[in-house]
């Protein structure tokens, strides 16, 4: 099923240097159950598209659309806090909250009505996170559980699109693979829509789809 | 939600909420305390200057003091708003019970009612008192230092000033003695001494009744008092009553209050416009102090006003630099925060209010302990500044008023009028306070100016005038009564007044020793209250009167007068003992058998012994 759509989205910023057309006419379709990797050098416009399918940004121009619902329509915070996980390279995590916390604050947001507790160490369980460390602060975790907890936070408030922006680039290889594993996981055994953007090889390798961008064009999709 | 997140924020972040809650706090605390500081300065330079008394005083240099004339020169600067003057020792015991005296030549003795159609009652023992015509019954001293004050009734009319209607104020003991009431007319009884001798009786209202309010043993010198022009209209000797002028008194200093500092200036060039004699007297100021802590002031002052500005520029500085850097830092955050669906107006307030929360808890906490810390400094400048100020000599000096013997009210424009005896006076030069303690050949005398009058004969010739043509009875009266400068007479308190015989002039007065004095047969002055302090001697007897001499040749040398001491006033003068016995040996009561201890007091060797 296409959750989300994207209509010839282009994007435009300007810098010191002139005009900057960071997305230009990109394309393309995402369906729940499926791992997306978009590749590309640094500067292609991954980090661009990104915010632009979070509803962070505008485009300037085309469309996007989740569930045949154009962004224009829809109240993109409540989209973001419903619909949207998202995972950053840097974790994002805030480091005066604990591990639990900081996966309730997205529970919080969202005013999630269950047990936000228990939802939350629920989470941490599933990204792999022992029950002892969940009131340790976020800075005390290493890279790897420190992006797991990121991923628990993502996916607390159950949305079906998880977009993770560079998520094992702080990581190492081992941990790279667990949270990649993780991703895949959600995916296929949740049906959840994974966007990765990433321009680690063997990240997108476990893509089910491989988007490529190359100065802002979303150039060719190949399909494992 | 927001406030939930700010808060913990706030407790789970600590250092940056102390880094920045310190820097307000401190921030505030220095422009508090400056400000406390500074405002404490502006108000207590206004309060010094308010509070100050500038005064320019006139002080004298030379012993004799200062002219009041010189002193009412200086009075007539616009800037004076007060003035004090110390009255010279000399002046006041010269001047002052002596104030508004037109000669004292009206006597009456026994003032008594005259019912309408009766013949006046008169009666040498009922001794009354002196009446006294004065100008301005305001300006007499008692009643203008407050000694005095009316007890009933009222002063005199605007028509009794006049001369319109003949009014009198008359003493507590005269009234009490007499039952007089206010409203009753009594008659003042002369003695006329040109023409025809005898008695002159002039109705009187009484208009006031005053009392003194010291204890008094000496009632002579609380005497009536008329209008000066009732006087002149009664008796005509007093339109020779001699004036005295401001050139006649004397001050030993004067204080101006001035309005400001500023006035200082302008008051010596006032004083030099209007030709005060710099060689008698000098002008100081009391600005040294005022200068002194209006300079630390100042200081003071403009230290806490640059440590404000300093603090408020680089405070606000480094605010805004934190602020914004607080913000800044919070980047990540922020993105994360709108990522997880939060609005980014949330996200703004939320990072306002926990900015607002540490600057609200700041602010109080610095203002608090900003003005702990000024009311410090603010503590030092009251103590030693305005604490300096409030005991500075200059100040207490005039605040104090109550501390000089001789002061007048601090009243502006006010004028004195002061009138003394008859010129003829002439005054020994006697240096004053001098002598400590007396020598073995030196006695203590009271000082009391006697002028010889008249001898027997010519009290002869004054009961029968036709004896001598009244010219040259007169010219001889005023050759006579040159001043003869008779001091002393241990205590003619001792003696006893009289008038009961009835051959003897108005003006006189006998003295005499009662039969059980130990003085019987002693000699006895003749005293004249005709003239204030004249007298004759006769040779008395107890209770008669007899033969008179001459003592024109007497003389004798006044070494001096003591200084005040539990033994003697001011007012006794010392003489020698030679001297003493050869004039008052026979007169005092100081005798082998008595010795003297203080004037008025003569005690029996025996007894003490």
């Amino acid at each position: 099923m296409t959750i989300l759509d994207l209509k010839n989205l282009s994007y435009d910023y300007i810098t010191k240097a002139g005009a900057v057309h960071a997305l230009k006419e990109a394309t393309a379709s995402f369906e729940t159950g499926k791992v997306y990797a978009i590749v590309g050098r640094s500067g292609s416009g991954k980090s661009t598209l990104m915010s632009l399918m979070a509803g962070l940004d505008v485009p300037k121009n085309g469309e996007l659309s989740y569930l045949e619902t154009s962004f224009s329509a829809l109240d993109r915070d409540k989209f973001r806090r419903e619909h949207i996980g998202m995972i950053f390279q840097s974790y994002y995590l805030l480091p005066q909250l604990t591990a639990l916390e900081n996966v309730e604050l997205s529970l919080e947001l969202a005013k999630y009505k269950g047990d936000r507790r228990k939802r939350a160490e629920e989470m941490l369980s599933l990204v792999g996170i022992q029950k002892e460390q969940f009131k340790k602060r976020s800075t005390q975790f290493s890279g790897g559980e420190q992006q797991r907890i990121a991923i628990a936070r993502a996916i607390a408030t159950d949305p079906e699109i998880i977009l993770a922006d560079e998520p094992t680039g702080n990581l190492d290889n081992e941990n790279s693979m667990n949270v990649v594993g993780i991703l895949v996981d959600l995916a296929h055994r949740y049906d959840k829509c994974v966007i990765i953007i990433t321009h680690a090889a063997e990240v997108a390798e476990r893509a089910d789809v491989i988007l490529k961008m190359n100065d802002g064009i979303l150039q060719a999709e190949s399909q494992r | 939600m927001i406030f939930k997140f700010a808060l913990r924020n706030l407790v789970r972040f600590p250092w940056r909420t102390l880094l920045y809650a310190f820097i307000i706090f401190f921030i505030i605390v220095a422009m508090t305390a400056s400000f406390f500081v500074w405002n404490a300065c502006e108000v207590a330079s206004d309060t010094l200057h308010e509070d100050y008394m500038f005064v320019a005083s006139l002080v004298k240099r030379v012993p004799q003091g200062v002219p009041l004339s010189e002193v009412f020169k200086c009075l007539e600067h616009e800037k004076v708003t007060a003035f004090n003057v110390t009255l010279s020792d000399f002046n006041y015991t010269e001047y002052a019970t002596n104030a508004a005296l037109p000669t004292g030549k009206i006597l009456t003795d026994g003032m008594i009612d005259k019912k309408e159609g009766e013949v006046p009652k008169v009666t040498f023992q009922d001794y009354a008192c002196e009446i006294y015509g004065v100008e301005n019954l305001a300006l007499v001293y008692p009643f203008f230092s407050g000694e005095c004050r009316i007890r009933e009734g009222s002063i005199f009319t605007r028509k009794g000033y006049s001369g319109e209607i003949a009014e009198i104020l008359i003493p507590w003991y005269v009234a009490d003695a007499y039952d007089i009431e206010v409203g009753d007319v009594i008659y003042r009884r002369y003695w006329r001494i040109v023409g025809s001798p005898g008695y002159l009786y002039m109705p009187t209202t009484v208009v006031g009744i005053y009392e003194s309010s010291k204890s008094v043993s000496d009632r002579s010198a609380y005497p009536a008092y008329i209008p000066l022009s009732i006087a002149e209209m009664d008796y005509a000797e007093v339109s020779s009553v001699y004036h005295t002028t401001v050139e006649d008194f004397t001050v030993d200093r004067a204080d101006f209050v001035l309005e400001s500092r500023d006035d200082f200036e302008s008051f010596v060039r006032f004083a030099s416009a209007a030709e005060v004699d710099f060689q008698s007297a000098n002008i100081v100021f009391n600005n040294s102090t005022y200068d002194v802590l209006v300079s630390e002031l100042n200081n003071v002052n403009m230290i806490a006003l640059l440590v404000l500005g300093i603090v408020f520029v680089v405070g606000l500085g480094i605010f805004i630099f934190f602020t914004v850097y607080l913000c800044h830092s919070r980047a990540k955050e922020r993105v994360l925060l709108s990522s997880l669906g939060m609005k980014r107006i949330h996200i703004h307030g939320m990072i306002a209010l926990e900015l607002c929360i540490v600057i609200v808890c700041s602010v109080l906490l610095g203002l608090g302990v900003g003005q702990v810390t000024a009311s410090k400094v603010c503590g030092f400048i009251n103590d030693t500044v305005l604490a300096r100020a409030s005991v500075s000599e200059e100040i207490q000096e005039i605040n104090s008023a109550e501390d000089f013997e001789i002061t007048m009210p601090l009243e502006k424009n006010m004028k004195i009028q002061l009138f003394a005896k008859d010129a003829d006076i002439s005054e020994n030069t006697i240096a004053l306070h001098k002598i400590e303690t007396l020598q073995e050949n030196e006695i203590g005398v009271s000082k009391q100016r006697l002028y010889f009058y008249q001898t027997t004969a010519e009290l002869n010739q004054y009961k029968y005038p036709e004896m001598e043509p009244v010219e040259e009875y007169e010219a001889k009266i005023k050759r006579d009564r040159a001043p003869f400068d008779f001091i002393g007479i241990s205590d003619m308190s001792y003696f006893e007044l009289t008038d009961l015989y009835d051959d003897i002039p108005e003006n006189a007065i006998c003295c005499y020793v009662s039969e059980d004095s130990p003085f019987v047969d002693e000699e006895i002055i003749f005293v004249f209250r005709y003239n204030v302090g004249d007298c004759i001697y006769n040779d008395m007897y107890a209770s008669e009167i007899s033969k008179a001499f001459y003592l024109h040749d007497i003389s004798f040398a006044i070494t001096g007068t003591y200084k005040p001491n539990e033994y003697v006033s001011g007012n006794d003068v010392i003489m020698s003992l030679e001297d003493y016995y050869r004039i008052f040996a026979k007169l005092s009561i100081t005798d082998d058998e008595h010795y003297f201890k203080r004037i008025g007091e003569i005690y029996i060797k025996e007894e003490t012994e």
